[in-house]
């Protein structure tokens, strides 16, 4: 399952987990062991989180001044990680997305995501989870 | 003002610049085609260039994250460095002219095309392939010199000659403005316009360094001047010490206007009453009561200490003990006011061995005061100085000839006698 996540369509294969809880459960439980970052539900007070710390580095989120709503998602790691970080996941029951991570150089990596992406309402949710792997 | 449009050649194509966007500190620079979302790959070099330490471009301006949009895509390679610089110093100046897309590059009254790498001094390095990129911008350029706009062309001295040759060759020459560029500092000379506010931070910040660096030149050759001169002023007074002049010339010079003189005498004061602290500890002086017990056998006569206070019940006798504890051989000059207004008590002079003790009594209380001096050179003017004290004591402050002791280099220890024995020690 570790291995296969990553080719998971957003079809079948996470539509027969999420339908039942305690796959779903199963799933992120799984996830979170299977993950080089977790960072988990925040406690915060704004409906709206641009910075989300954990352990082992942050991650912001920022609005491009360019106003075209392109947001930038930036992952800042204390130390080199020595195998690669290809993705991160956000996810809060049966809603789940992926997003695809560059290169960190420096150990630090920045996306570039539109506004209207349903990604972006959900990192900035801090009812969910993030995994980085 | 006059007004800008930048133009990048590469090999493949001419590139426009359609915005720059100033972002927020968080967000590393990034290089994209027009509106996209992804940056392009030489976007990592571009922070590089734009963030301090390694780059330039925030030195300028301050700001250290941008975004920049092209026309098309810019994959490898360094030359974009030339116009990505003077693109942003002419957006901070607000004459900098967007293109406005791949087809349509601008229309501007002023066209900038160069090609070229800076390093952190803002000398422009030459760069590959300078005839292949004016080949791709000649149809742009020909439209331009139609349109009878003003094209300065921009390259490094090595890339010149290259450029030269292209440029004749298509018979360019007379139409454009083709300037060898060694330093982007010189740029503005060029373009009649006052480029960089940043720059002359830069230049500014190199002053600024200078003068930094003069000014603690100069601080560090009035501090050696000053150090000779309060050196060898001290030097002198030290040679002095024994002559007759020499309470008389310190004296002066600490009233003195020179600054050094009054200084060096200050210090040599300062210096000397260190060293008077350190004698002190070559005579140490006890109280000893005489023993005198209870009807339980029990001690009456202890003293007190508290501070720098002995006390004792008046009824108990007591000597003074004085014992040369410097391990060298100590002379010492004792100096016993008279409680009595009347009659004198002589001053004493003795050479103490090392380990050797001297017990004066204090009989029927009759001493007032005790001012032991004491050094491990003899010298006679001690004696003057002390019997100066004796005929002008209501006139001269005691004060004053403590200092001159000290000045001479001696150890001295006073003490002051009052009613129910209490002694005192002036320190």
């Amino acid at each position: 399952m570790s291995q296969n996540i990553e080719k998971f369509q957003k079809t079948n294969e996470f539509k027969l987990i999420f339908e039942s809880k305690n796959l779903t459960k199963v799933f992120y439980s799984f996830l979170k062991t299977n993950s080089k970052f977790f960072i988990p539900k925040a406690v915060a007070a704004s409906s709206e989180m641009t910075v989300r710390e954990f352990d082992g580095g942050k991650l912001t989120i920022n609005k491009s001044n360019k106003n075209n709503g392109t947001i930038y998602i930036n992952i800042i790691l204390n130390e080199t990680m020595d195998k690669s970080i290809k993705k991160l996941y956000v996810g809060n029951e049966d809603v789940f997305e992926s997003l695809d991570l560059l290169e960190f150089i420096d150990n630090q990596t920045q996306v570039m995501i539109k506004q209207t992406n349903r990604i972006y309402k959900l990192i900035i949710d801090p009812n969910v989870e993030i995994f980085i792997r | 003002m006059n007004e800008f449009l930048v133009l990048v050649p590469t090999t493949q194509k001419l590139v426009g610049i359609t915005d720059i966007i100033e972002e927020n500190k968080g967000v590393l620079p990034v290089v994209c085609v027009t509106n996209e979302l992804k940056s392009l790959p030489i976007s990592n070099e571009y922070k590089n260039f734009v963030q301090n330490p390694t780059g330039i471009v925030e030195n300028f301006t301050n700001i250290s994250s941008y975004r920049i949009d092209v026309t098309d895509e810019i994959n490898t390679g360094n030359s974009w460095q030339l116009s990505f610089a003077i693109a942003h110093l002419l957006h901070h100046k607000n004459s900098l002219i967007f293109s406005k897309s791949k087809k349509n590059l601008g229309d501007a009254k002023n066209i900038i095309w160069s090609t070229g790498r800076l390093n952190k001094n803002l000398d422009l390095i030459d760069v590959n392939h300078i005839t292949s990129k004016l080949e791709i911008s000649l149809p742009y350029l020909r439209e331009a010199i139609q349109n009878k706009v003003n094209i300065n062309i921009c390259v490094s001295p090595n890339n010149y000659n290259e450029a030269f040759l292209f440029l004749k060759k298509h018979g360019l020459l007379k139409y454009v403005k083709f300037i060898k560029l060694d330093n982007l500092n010189n740029l503005s000379k060029f373009i009649n316009i006052d480029l960089i506010p940043k720059i002359n931070h830069y230049k500014k910040h190199n002053l600024t360094k200078l003068l930094k660096t003069f000014f603690i030149s100069l601080i560090s050759v009035c501090f050696i001047f000053s150090g000779f001169q309060i050196i060898s002023h001290i030097k002198n007074y030290n040679e002095m010490i024994g002559k007759d002049n020499f309470l008389i010339e310190i004296n002066k010079d600490r009233n003195s206007t020179n600054f050094f003189k009054s200084f060096a005498a200050f210090l040599f004061s300062y210096i000397q009453n260190f060293e008077r602290l350190s004698k002190s500890d070559f005579l140490k002086v006890n109280f000893i009561s005489n023993f005198s017990y209870n009807e339980d056998r029990k001690s009456k006569c202890n003293f007190l200490k508290k501070d720098n206070k002995f006390s004792l019940q008046s009824h108990c006798n007591y000597f003074i003990e004085m014992t040369n504890v410097s391990g060298r051989k100590l002379y010492l000059w004792i100096y016993k006011k008279n409680k009595s207004v009347l009659g004198d008590l002589p001053l004493e002079k003795s050479i103490l061995a090392p380990g050797e003790k001297l017990i004066l009594e204090n009989e029927n209380e009759k001493i007032n005061r005790l001012i032991l001096v004491f050094s491990d050179k003899s010298n006679n003017k001690i004696e003057g100085k002390l019997n100066n004290i004796r005929l002008y004591e209501k006139n001269v402050k005691i004060e004053n000839q403590f200092e001159r002791f000290t000045n001479l280099g001696f150890g001295f220890k006073v003490y002051d006698f009052s009613k129910n024995i209490h002694i005192t020690e002036l320190k």
